[in-house]
């Protein structure tokens, strides 16, 4: 089966679920409505013309400008017919959304992920705890709004004789090497000593 | 005479010769039979994604390797094929040979 063919039995099959449907790098992306997630996820899966039967990730992508924040993303596998699709929709900063887990296991420990790395929550999931970040972790490193290098640091107290946590402190800056032309220094580096020459 | 048995409960690792790396795992066993198991993966875990987004494609290859030791070339092949297919470049022949050269 085509790309096109699955786009348009999907579209037709699912009308009314289906906000839009757009093939882009000979892959088929559809966007849904966060409500019609379980419904439209069922009818990939059981269908016989699309068993998309293997989960292959969820993942967030944040937009902090929008007022819908984040883009959910499902991709899905068939194996019969050898097609992937990746499924979205948006979601605004504390919408709760709904589990896949009853229908595809694998998701329990991905919507962890999700829920560790951006702070999603979903409804129904049978265990929602952090799964990457340390013990005691507080923020979503994921958001676009976590600094790089992150709140606190991790270090061995002599003192204290423990691990402990502190604020983070840097010796030097984040710096990008400039490809362009690395014997002028980086942009900033520049501006910085014609400040000072002018000042001299 | 009633014996009461009680389910162990076994902290294993985070450190550990048996597990290749760091993994720590909270078992709930009966007898020799695990019943339950909870896995903190997180502990080598550095956030690779945010700091690829601070870089260009090129300073990302690198990153790859690290995500697994075993095949890092494979993770480097799958990132240069991700980003051939978004920028629409189709590479060389020459350029297939040596991808393939290396895996």
């Amino acid at each position: 089966m085509l790309l096109t063919d699955l786009e348009k039995k999907i579209n037709s099959e699912l009308a009314t679920k289906i906000k839009k449907t757009e093939i882009k790098h000979n892959q088929l992306y559809i966007e849904i409505d966060k409500d019609d997630l379980i419904e439209v996820t069922l009818f990939i899966k059981s269908n016989k013309n699309t068993k998309f039967r293997q989960l292959i990730d969820i993942t967030v992508v944040d937009y902090p400008e929008e007022t819908q924040r984040f883009k959910v993303v499902y991709l899905f596998l068939s194996h019969e017919f050898n097609h992937r699709i990746i499924l979205s929709y948006f979601i605004s900063e504390n919408e709760v959304i709904s589990s896949l887990t009853s229908i595809f296991p694998a998701a329990n420990w991905m919507e962890r992920e999700v829920f560790d790395m951006y702070g999603v929550n979903f409804k129904d999931h049978p265990d929602l705890r952090r799964i990457l970040t340390d013990y005691g972790f507080e923020g979503h490193p994921l958001r676009k709004d976590f600094p790089l290098t992150g709140h606190s640091e991790v270090r061995y107290s002599e003192d204290k004789k423990k691990v402990i946590n502190e604020p983070v402190k840097l010796e030097q800056n984040y710096r990008n090497f400039d490809y362009e032309s690395p014997w002028e220094g980086t942009k900033y580096i520049s501006e910085q000593t014609k400040s000072n020459d002018k000042k001299n | 005479m009633t014996k009461k048995i009680k389910n162990l409960n076994l902290n294993f690792g985070p450190q550990h010769p048996a597990a290749h790396g760091v993994l720590r795992l909270i078992l709930e066993l009966d007898g020799e039979v695990v019943e339950k198991a909870d896995p903190h993966i997180g502990l080598l875990h550095r956030g690779t994604e945010k700091l690829i987004e601070n870089k260009t494609y090129m300073q990302a290859v690198p990153y790859f390797d690290r995500l697994d030791y075993v095949a890092p070339m494979n993770q480097e092949h799958a990132f240069a094929l991700a980003i051939e297919k978004i920028l629409k470049n189709r590479s060389t022949d020459k350029s297939s040979v040596y991808k393939s050269n290396v895996l």
